[in-house]
């Protein structure tokens, strides 16, 4: 339909395309300027992004032994409102797709990152299930070595339905062994939560739990071995509602015994915990507010006291967040939380202590939002938490925010406009850090950034960016306070320019330039001498040929110098330069087998610098250089398992420079080696062997001069195993 | 009509409201960088003889050795910014730096009501100096000593643009008598990134000494970190 419109002249040549021809247009240079962006020998590239901010996003992402990929892992972050690593890193923690998270997120009313915790909050919750009748068993054991420490889970959890009555248990068992400090030391958590009882209506339930903690820190011969062991025995009631069509609810309370012994106290009484939960939802409106209370009342004294003193812990909190017209294009989102948790224990035989912390926040945000490509948000925060010292109530640090923050993108004829501007203050009290008094510190922050991005045509994409922040910290004495922090301020500026050229799908370049400069200055005279500023500038280019199909190089060649300007001390102005190139081949000999080289050439000359009126003199006086030459061979002879082999040379030598030449300091010469393989073998139907195994080797031999005689080392090997293995099993 | 369903269509609108909010933020980016002051530094006073910390981060030794002359000079000159920028932060470096804690710390701190932070991240290093420096367990007047000492049990790796480092550390506290106070003491694992010509500090994977005499406050620096003080 569209086709057959004819359009009047008015419309701007670019709306007079159709909309699906002018995405293509866009989806090409983007899909090889993501391409170039790639490192050749990833596994795996998202779809291309239909806009060009995303132009040089690297999303050669996969964890191939999870079987989880992370495809539009960059525009998905971008929309949540999330750092792409932090998204990936919530996939991986729960072992969900992208897609299944954010579904259950969507579903669950919850936001993303909520979204693992409520899974597993709730699966010992059995009104969340209407199941009549169910048996299932999930075991996990998980094996992970590396140089130093190796780690041994255990994992169970079973579950048992059979009509109205239920019987659940989650075991843990984890158990660590670790060198440091020429010893060999163990620690071992075991935990074990075990939940029964009688669903007598769809709403309501009764039952008992108990909830066993274990844990040792061991080590022969020293001072510290520790040994915690925790039972709680409790009757467990929950009940949830709904009132009204628009008004939901739940109430859960635990109640029982406590019995707590560790190193520093034996704690014997009766514990509690009480959690309401409520969620009134209309079309316009949300609001989500949980309360819990948990505390307990024991004996408590340490261990070989005879005295015992009565001690009272207890936390209360209220979690909520009011969202209004979520799908208009304004809309509103209240996040507001209150906590306060007291605990107490013996300081000693004779003194309880109490530690008491709270935690206020308040976070308004209103967002302005036309589409993906256009909009506002305004976002104010109030924060205050504090806690008390010691046994001296009186001592109470605080620390109070307030933040104000837009951020906002807009997409006009191809161009992208992305600012942001914060602006935060913080108050923080320590009015007792010695007996005669404390002091007030006071600091505020605010930055500005923007960033431009458009693509020029289907070959050229353009982004600049810039920012600029301040950071100042003012401190004054509350009573008497003889060493206060010194007053100071730290300001930054940075520019940066990037250009992407993809001539071809075989061949693509981009160059980028930057300018940043740092200053860090404390105010108070006896303290400006230390006073300095960087401004570093950055050039750099980088190409991609595919010189046959299955054979692709890529180089990237960076320049750099850095100037770092003491005013007061210029004995110590001291500039650095850094020239590096890091050229990679890639090459898919056969469907199963891939190679890749990289070899990285690094020079970096550095010294003093001193500003005459004329010009800036240099004086060379030390140059390290370092090679590196690292290749990895993988066959993948299945999809159910991989084997590689990396080596790696490194070669690193430091020389002194002085009015005789080049001193040779130090000269190291290190070889790694690792092979191994990756598995993802399913056992059966039920069950699951994934991970990855290999032995590393290193063997480094180093030459340090002195007075111009070599002295060379011992070398140093190590030989090891690291990697992980899991095996899964469910019935 | 057509003409007003294609304008419809292809989401057209006057151009005074297509402009205005790009003009607006371009204006308010503009005004912002230009010279309203909003974000110039303060000038400082003039400098006077006195001993300052000069930074030094060209390799990872002289990364951590500006860490411990930060320390000792207890935040009395430019202490604070030299330890912080030992620290790798996403807005400076490029990097974000993480600390980890030992379990045996978060048993510690759960004893207390005292949950770790999700993300022990620079922000809360940068806070954590001033504190650390001005502990109510350790006398005002005492003069602060940091040591890093090599962890014998695991090689340090260096590599072109990123080094770990196994340390001992202790913080010595010389008191106005002569004598001396350990208030920290522990080991870490310590991860370097270069960013331009700085080596910084990227993760410090804390563990508890197990010698250490807990009792006479020789805590490790992640129970520092965590500890109400």
């Amino acid at each position: 339909m569209l086709g057959s419109l004819r359009l009047p002249l008015w419309v701007p040549r670019h709306v007079r395309m159709t909309r699906p021809t002018r995405l293509l247009l866009l989806l090409v240079p983007l899909a090889i300027g993501l391409a170039a962006a790639r490192d050749p020998g990833a596994a795996q590239t998202a779809p291309p992004a239909p806009t060009g901010r995303f132009a040089f996003a690297d999303t050669t992402l996969l964890r191939d032994t999870l079987n989880l990929t992370f495809g539009r892992l960059f525009p998905l972050a971008d929309s949540l409102g999330l750092t792409p690593d932090t998204l990936r890193a919530l996939s991986i923690r729960y072992r969900m797709s992208l897609d299944r998270i954010t579904f259950l997120s969507d579903s669950l009313h919850a936001t993303v990152d909520s979204v693992g915790v409520i899974m597993r909050r709730e699966q010992f919750n059995p009104l969340s299930s209407k199941l009549q009748r169910a048996t299932s068993l999930q075991y996990t054991s998980s094996y992970n070595i590396a140089q130093t420490t190796n780690i041994w889970t255990n994992a169970a959890d079973w579950n048992l339905v059979r009509g109205p009555l239920f019987l659940r248990n989650s075991t843990n068992i984890s158990l660590q062994q670790f060198r440091a400090g020429g010893q060999l030391n163990l620690q071992q958590n075991r935990t074990a939560t075990t939940e029964g009882g009688w669903k007598f209506s769809p709403n309501a339930s009764l039952g008992g739990r108990a909830n066993l903690e274990r844990f040792d820190s061991k080590n022969p011969g020293n001072l510290n071995n520790e040994s915690e062991i925790k039972n709680e025995f409790q009757l467990s009631a929950r009940a949830k509602g709904q009132p009204s069509r628009n008004l939901g609810g739940e109430l859960s309370f635990f109640g029982g015994i406590l019995g707590l012994t560790n190193v520093s106290q034996i704690k014997r009484g009766v514990s509690g915990d009480l959690t309401g939960h409520t969620r009134y939802q209309r079309d316009w409106l949300v609001n989500d507010v949980t309360g819990h209370l948990s505390g307990n009342a024991a004996k408590t004294r340490v261990p070989g006291a005879i005295q015992e003193f009565d001690t009272r812990d207890l936390a209360n909190s209220i979690d909520g967040t009011l969202g209004m017209y979520q799908n208009s294009p304004i809309g509103l989102n209240v996040t507001y939380g209150i906590r306060r948790v007291r605990v107490e224990s013996p300081l000693d035989s004779t003194q309880i202590q109490q530690i008491r912390t709270n935690t206020d926040k308040i976070v308004t945000a209103v967002r302005m939002r036309r589409d993906n490509d256009r909009y506002l948000n305004v976002t104010e925060r109030l924060g205050r938490s504090g806690n008390a010292t010691a046994s001296n109530l009186s001592s109470l640090n605080t620390r109070s925010d307030q933040a104000f923050d837009v951020d906002g993108r807009y997409a006009l004829l191809g161009w992208y406009l992305d600012g942001s501007f914060d602006n935060t203050y913080y108050n923080s009290r320590f009015p007792k850090r010695v007996a005669s008094g404390g002091y007030l510190e006071k600091t505020s922050s605010r930055q500005v950034q923007s960033s431009l991005t458009h693509a020029f045509g289907p070959r050229f994409t353009f982004t600049a960016n810039g920012n600029v922040s301040l950071s100042q910290s003012r401190y004054s004495v509350i009573d008497s306070f003889p060493s206060l922090p010194v007053d100071r301020d730290q300001y930054r500026q940075q520019f940066r320019i990037d250009g992407q050229y993809n001539r071809s799908q075989r061949i693509s370049t981009g160059a980028a330039m930057e300018v940043i400069r740092l200053s860090l200055i404390s105010l108070p005279s006896q303290s400006t001498g230390g006073n300095n500023e960087t401004r570093t500038y950055r050039a750099e280019w980088r190409w991609t040929c595919q010189i046959l199909p299955g054979f692709t190089a890529t180089q990237r060649n960076q320049l750099s110098a850095d100037y770092i300007r003491f005013p007061n001390l210029p004995v110590n102005n001291r500039l650095t330069l850094n020239y590096e190139a890091r050229t990679t081949l890639n090459a898919v000999v056969t469907p199963r087998t891939s190679i890749e080289i990289t070899h990285v050439a690094q020079t970096s000359p550095s010294g003093n610098y001193t500003l005459l009126s004329d010009a800036e003199y240099f004086s060379k006086a030390d140059e390290s250089r370092n090679y590196t030459l690292r290749t990895r061979i993988t066959f993948q002879p299945t999809p159910l398992f991989a084997l590689n082999v990396t080596t790696e040379y490194l070669a690193n030598t430091r020389a002194t420079v002085t009015d005789q030449g080049s001193i040779p300091q130090r000269d190291d010469r290190t070889l790694n080696f690792s092979g191994g393989g990756n598995l993802n073998i399913p056992l059966g139907a039920k069950g699951r062997l994934s991970g990855d195994l290999q032995r590393s080797y290193r063997g480094n031999r180093g030459i340090t001069f002195q007075n111009g005689l070599a002295q060379p080392s011992p070398r140093a090997e190590s030989d090891y195993w690291n990697g992980r293995l899991e095996l899964s099993w469910q019935l | 009509m057509a003409i007003v369903t294609q304008r419809a269509r292809y989401g057209e609108t006057r151009p005074s409201d297509r402009w205005w909010p790009a003009l607006f933020s371009l204006a308010l980016v503009l005004g912002a960088l230009s010279g309203c002051g909003y974000f110039r530094p303060a000038s400082p006073e003039a400098p006077r003889p006195g001993t300052s910390v000069v930074p030094n981060y060209s390799q990872p030794d002289s990364t951590l050795g500006t860490v411990a002359r930060a320390i000792a000079d207890k935040g009395r000159s430019n202490g604070q910014s030299a330890y912080s920028g030992a620290f790798g932060d996403t807005t400076v470096d490029g990097r974000e730096f993480h600390a980890f804690f030992d379990p045996q710390t978060v048993n510690h701190m759960a004893q207390l009501g005292i949950t770790p932070p999700p993300d022990w991240d620079h922000a809360h290093e940068d806070n954590f100096y001033s504190r650390f420096v001005t502990l109510s367990s350790v006398p005002a007047g005492a003069t602060y000593l940091f040591q890093w000492s090599k962890d014998v049990t695991t090689e340090d790796d260096y590599q072109s643009d990123t080094a770990t480092l196994y340390r001992e550390y202790r913080a010595i506290a010389i008191l106005q008598g002569g004598e001396t106070q350990i208030f920290a003491r522990g080991f870490a694992a310590l991860v370097f990134v270069r960013a331009s010509s700085k080596w910084v500090i990227v993760r410090w994977q804390d563990r508890e000494a197990t010698d250490a005499n807990r009792d006479a406050g020789e805590l490790s620096m992640g129970e520092r970190r965590l500890a109400p003080s």
